[in-house]
């Protein structure tokens, strides 16, 4: 039998733990984003350059170049690209999460599940910060969406357990094979093609309906579109589905986490 | 279990061994054509047992790739053991690479935070130890200064000071008290000291005989991942310091250089008429030893010589614990040995061939008394001590091979 057990027991003590990972996450949050913007001209602001730039190029070439006849193409567009990069960034980022803090990792009593969390929540402040933007976007091109922004927190929930639930296998795959940082990259980016990000999945063959169904990023896009766009509230099965699925994934990728963290150390 | 207990049982940690040729990136696993050569795996640690009552501070020593990191970070649970088990009660705490994880563009206070908060407190923990922990790093304004502008000693102080404000319950500490000058290397050891007269327990790695002696009850003694002493400091250290344990058990002798345990300024008393000479204690082989495992073989030999001859005598010799309570007492004439002494030298050998005590310091007491116990001739009481080295017990010295079994009463009669 192997088993190392230093679980708490009384509530007070469940309660100091969950105190403990959230100050935890929290403070290392501000330290990654200390490091990142330290010494830089325009600090936070780059947050709110790379989705611009982004955004531009795609507009100038979908809009002007090739029409591509979706309407409200700007937040429609906007919202896809916003999104996206949260998702694909998070998970290429989230690669390294354990092999680029060993001396963390090798603290004893750390828990190294916060590291992919934590990976995805800096992304995710980039994606929050940037909101603003999209709002105001939305407002200019589809006017004030009222009540359905209220279902804006609970999509970006959702997002957020989906990508979690991912960067744990990938994380702990890293760790044993340092090239899945650049499969991740090679597969994130053929996902951005098939996932409708600049297109709208109206626009599919009708034979890859499927494509677009069985995809959860789709569907997480389809549901802040709504919102954005149509001022109406997400489908909530389609939102159940990726919550579903994102469960499935959480379960395996954990299990594989777990276990592939008693040799984390070693591998480092 | 009570809160910072420690129990290590049969820990065994195998390391891979084919590093160099193993794949390590997906591509390598595709072309690589899977070979079934298998290797013997080389354990840095096997069959490693013992337990640590809350409180307690435990040293762990042994040579450069003794497995003592190992043990420490399969303690702390981040390394897990192949077989085995570790059970800790409590929260663990640890001064391992402490500067790792300090933040260069962070002023000393934020990195106070993180650092904290990475030891498992909370911010509102931090909050309430902020000024002791500011005013232990002796950084004074400094510390509102960013991190990246300290000298290498300041960024170890800060470290530090954090790490010993945690307050764990049971906290590990690997070769990290060279921090600093000397007398913050002092506040440090006094910090040590205070976490554990607080009720903590201590584990610490270190290849200073000192640091070991001032802070640890009780001593572990690694060679190539398997425990070969464990008990009492002092014991350990002496067997550790001799540089024994290298070919098997082999004990030096404390006392003098010909191999006599005689301790000067010892308790004697008797008429003298016939006197006790030499003594010497051996392990079960036969070498002098001033130590030995619980349940191993002791032989205590002694010489003895008359002032006349024909005098009939009876040797008395006694086993009492540290504190004076007797272990037991024997005699030679229950033993069926009838000795006279003349006036030349004679042997004498006692042999326990299994001493059952628990880790500790022993006095052995040897006499000499006339066949109807009236006279005492020569008296040695509680002269020679010798170490035993073993599972230490909190009360009695008894300790045979035992095993606890548990069973379901009754089932296998009805079945």
């Amino acid at each position: 039998m192997v088993s190392i057990s230093t679980r708490p027991v009384s509530v007070q003590q469940r309660v100091q733990k969950v105190a403990h990972l959230r100050d935890l996450l929290s403070e290392l949050i501000v330290r990654d984003l200390k490091i990142r913007y330290q010494r830089s001209l325009l600090g936070i602001a780059w947050s709110w350059l790379k989705p611009l730039a982004q955004l531009l190029v795609l507009y100038f070439v979908f809009d002007y170049l090739m029409p591509m006849a979706v309407p409200n193409y700007a937040t429609f567009l906007f919202a896809g690209v916003l999104a996206w990069n949260w998702f694909g960034s998070a998970t290429v980022a989230s690669a390294s999460s354990i092999t680029s803090s060993p001396e963390l990792v090798r603290r004893p009593g750390f828990p190294t599940r916060i590291l992919p969390a934590l990976v995805v929540s800096n992304e995710a402040i980039h994606f929050v910060l940037a909101l603003p933007i999209l709002l105001v976007v939305a407002w200019w091109q589809t006017g004030f969406a009222g009540a359905a922004l209220l279902a804006l927190p609970i999509v970006v929930v959702v997002q957020f357990l989906f990508t979690l639930s991912l960067c744990y296998g990938i994380a702990a795959s890293h760790v044993r094979f340092r090239d899945t940082q650049d499969a991740v990259g090679i597969v994130i980016m053929v996902a951005f093609y098939l996932t409708p990000v600049f297109y709208s999945p109206g626009q599919f063959a009708s034979g890859f309906d499927a494509l677009y169904l069985l995809n959860p990023m789709a569907q997480i896009l389809g549901a802040y579109r709504a919102i954005v766009i149509e001022h109406s509230w997400p489908n909530a099965f389609s939102l159940l589905g990726v919550l579903a699925c994102s469960g499935l994934i959480m379960f395996a990728s954990l299990r594989l986490f777990e276990h592939e963290s008693a040799t984390f150390v070693e591998e480092l | 279990m009570t809160t910072g207990s420690i129990l290590v049982e049969n820990v065994g940690k195998r390391f891979r061994r084919f590093d160099r040729n193993r794949p390590v990136t997906l591509k390598e696993v595709m072309l690589t054509r899977r070979r079934k050569t298998r290797r013997e795996p080389i354990w840095s640690l096997r069959g490693v047992s013992f337990s640590v009552e809350p409180g307690r501070a435990v040293g762990l020593v042994g040579r450069n790739g003794a497995g003592k990191s190992t043990l420490l970070r399969i303690i702390g649970g981040v390394i897990k053991p192949n077989e085995g088990s570790v059970r800790i009660k409590g929260r663990i705490g640890a001064l391992l690479e402490i500067s790792a994880g300090l933040t260069d563009e962070m002023s000393g206070r934020e990195n106070i935070y993180l650092l904290g908060v990475i030891g498992g407190m909370t911010r509102a923990e931090v909050d309430s130890k902020l000024e002791a922990i500011i005013a232990f790093t002796e950084l004074g304004d400094a510390v509102d200064r960013v991190v990246r502008t300290y000298s290498t000693g300041m960024k170890m102080r800060l470290a530090f000071a954090v790490a010993v404000h945690v307050e764990p319950d049971v906290l590990l500490i690997d070769e990290v008290l060279a921090v600093g000058d000397a007398a913050f290397q002092s506040k440090c050891f006094d910090r040590i000291r205070a976490i554990k007269d607080a009720g903590c327990t201590i584990f610490l790695v270190s290849h200073d005989a000192e640091q070991i002696r001032s802070i640890c009850d009780e001593v572990v003694f690694l060679k190539d991942g398997q425990v070969v002493a464990q008990g009492p400091t002092d014991e350990v250290m002496a067997v550790y310091e001799s540089g024994s344990g290298e070919d098997g058990p082999q004990w030096a002798l404390r006392g003098g250089a010909d191999g006599r345990a005689e301790v000067a300024g010892i308790r004697r008393s008797g008429s003298r008429e016939v006197e006790i000479e030499r003594v010497e204690l051996l392990d079960a082989s036969g070498k002098p030893a001033s130590c030995i495992h619980t349940g191993a073989g002791l032989q205590v030999r002694f010489s003895y010589r008359g002032s006349r001859g024909n005098i009939p005598v009876v040797a008395l010799a006694g086993i009492s614990s540290g504190d004076s309570v007797c272990c037991l007492e024997v005699n030679s004439w229950e033993g069926g040995l009838e000795l006279v002494a003349e006036p030349f030298e004679q042997v004498v050998t006692l042999a326990f061939e299994q001493l059952d005590l628990a880790a500790g310091t022993y006095h052995l007491s040897l006499g000499l008394f006339s066949l109807d116990w009236q006279q005492v001739l020569d008296s040695h009481e509680e002269a020679y001590s010798f170490g035993v080295v073993g599972p230490s017990l909190s009360k009695g010295f008894l300790l045979p091979r035992l095993h606890w079994s548990a069973a379901q009463e009754g089932r296998s009669e009805l079945a």
